[in-house]
């Protein structure tokens, strides 16, 4: 039996997940990582719930990694974990809890992702948020605004596919985490993650 | 008829466990020696209440031979029969039925027969059990028990009086005897009601038009000019046929089946499901089966996926039974649930 992660989205944390695992050279022997799609699954599905027994009994840690959220879409740091907390005491079981961006603040995985966004790059997000205060000016009820997952999909896309493996991993919203051009693993915003990790899969 | 809900304490490997809202179709998945075999048996010995006999039927499963007396305290937790085993259930009308199984000690061997005033009481054996049952609140015992006469062990059973078992159910692993099977057919046709089996049976082979027995071997008619040995249409026709059988021979009652996918290759899993459900709500059974194959898990998923299955979705119940030091649990999945643990890669057998 390894330790378990639980991430919320399956294509979207676990795949970033497991890519920054490896760059620490914690082994996929040692730890797997589940998806529970959204958090109010984590602790009523049942697969989840033995997966959580098994880990446990087995003398492995049992590991959450959500989003805080925002207080404007029900969540914030302070209001998640106490939530995820509350729910881990209910069912009796032990976790180790992140919340991303950095285990502290408000925000999400997205946050997080804009941040290891290399220097070189950050022009395109910028390109980005000049787009998007562009369509908020005509202020037309039609017009979507794109929002921040849009603008790390729109970021990724904009590089030049390297080869066709790159292009369908792209397609699986698999962002080829480990590709220093695209993504910087050793950035100062991943310090807290980086700890927390290490101290708990040591 | 079948049960909804079963309690196990004491037997075999099992010190306690729960399990419910079981269904009409229900798998048990579990590793290699967590108690799959174990719950069956005790399901078993539930619906056979009053028979304390039917201990030697489940040691036999396990390669020991009728009659064997010595092999009676392995039904025990740890081989610790101070303890007495007690199997209580629901049944799918609410009624409740509960078991408690304890040993009758005395001598059957016969050197220590002879030898009598050398022998002690850390010589005594069990020679028998004793069931002491309720359904309801109404209380019966029965029990059995050896003697050594002149003419070798001989067996006495007291029966309850005024009690008739009204839950019927089979156990067997899917490798059981062709004289099992054969006998079984014959009833079905003897008794005018082979149609029923062979319109269930045409789901997995289309040609079918009969079954019939000569010289006590199974023959069937495909459409050719003979009648051909069931055999030739290969081992899954074979063990699907036999399952169907069971199903209607056992209807209205229990099919306990050890290992459902032995023997069977993986492309016939999903036929073995359709054959299954369509069988066990034709004749009302409740199929109780145990396996520790993922191809079976995933099979079920895609069979009950489509949506003209979509009634069926509710006739199932998956159990992945847990074993940690000695305390078990049985953790329920409907459809949904299994649907989700296979998505995300959950290990739940």
């Amino acid at each position: 039996m390894k330790h378990t992660i639980y991430v919320e989205d399956k294509d979207r944390d676990r795949l970033f997940i497991e890519a920054y695992l490896h760059h620490l050279g914690i082994s996929k022997e040692d730890v797997r990582v589940v998806s529970a799609k959204g958090y109010t699954r984590l602790f009523y599905e049942t697969g989840i719930l033995q997966n959580l027994e098994d880990t446990a009994q087995a003398g492995k840690k049992n590991i959450v990694i959500f989003d805080a959220d925002y207080p404007e879409n029900g969540g914030g740091f302070e209001e998640r974990k106490q939530y995820l907390q509350k729910e881990a005491e209910r069912i009796g079981k032990d976790i180790e809890l992140f919340l991303f961006p950095n285990n502290k603040e408000d925000g999400d995985f997205e946050t997080l992702l804009e941040q290891l966004v290399p220097e070189a790059h950050k022009g395109i997000l910028s390109c980005f948020e000049s787009y998007e205060k562009c369509l908020l000016k005509y202020n037309n009820p039609l017009y979507k605004i794109p929002d921040r997952k849009n603008k790390l999909h729109t970021y990724i896309y904009t590089f030049d596919k390297q080869d066709n493996e790159e292009e369908m991993r792209f397609k699986k919203q698999d962002y080829c985490y480990e590709n220093p051009e695209y993504w910087d693993l050793n950035a100062e915003a991943l310090l807290p993650l980086k700890t927390f990790l290490e101290t708990h899969l040591s | 008829m079948g049960f909804q809900s079963i309690e196990i304490n004491n037997f075999r490997g099992i010190k306690h466990l729960e399990i419910d809202n079981l269904k009409r179709i229900n798998v048990l998945m579990g590793s290699n020696n967590v108690g799959k075999s174990s719950i069956l048996e005790a399901l078993f010995l539930l619906t056979g209440i009053s028979n304390p006999y039917l201990s030697f039927k489940v040691n036999q499963y396990r390669g020991f031979p009728y009659d064997y007396f010595k092999a009676l305290d392995v039904l025990f937790f740890e081989r610790n029969h101070e303890l007495p085993i007690t199997i209580s259930g629901k049944d799918c009308q609410g009624n409740k039925r509960m078991m408690k199984i304890s040993p009758v000690y005395g001598f059957l061997d016969v050197d220590k027969y002879s030898n009598e005033s050398f022998s002690s009481k850390e010589d005594e054996q069990i020679i028998g059990l004793l069931s002491a049952f309720n359904i309801g609140d109404k209380e019966y015992n029965s029990s059995f028990r050896g003697e050594h006469t002149d003419k070798g062990i001989e067996i006495s059973q007291i029966h309850p009086e005024g009690y008739k078992e009204n839950i019927l159910a089979k156990l067997f692993k899917t490798d059981t005897s062709s004289e099992d099977f054969v006998t079984s057919l014959k009833s079905i046709i003897e008794n005018k009601k082979i149609d029923s089996v062979i319109s269930v049976l045409k789901l997995i082979e289309p040609t079918l038009n009969d079954v019939i027995i000569m010289d006590n071997s199974v023959m069937v008619d495909v459409g050719y000019s003979k009648y051909i040995p069931i055999n030739v249409l290969g081992d899954g026709f074979r063990k699907i046929l036999s399952l169907v059988i069971f199903i209607y021979e056992y209807r209205n009652g229990v099919l306990l089946v050890d290992e459902i996918d032995n023997g069977l290759h993986y492309s016939v899993l999903e036929l073995l499901w359709e054959t299954l459900f369509k069988s066990a709500n034709e004749f009302d059974t409740q199929i109780i089966a145990t396996t520790h194959s993922l191809d079976v898990i995933s099979s079920l998923e895609k069979y009950l996926s489509n949506d003209e299955r979509g009634l069926y979705r509710d006739d199932f119940r998956a159990f992945s039974i847990r074993k940690y030091d000695y305390e078990m649990k049985a953790f329920k999945y409907n459809y949904e649930n299994i649907q989700f643990a296979l998505e995300q890669e959950i290990e739940i057998r």
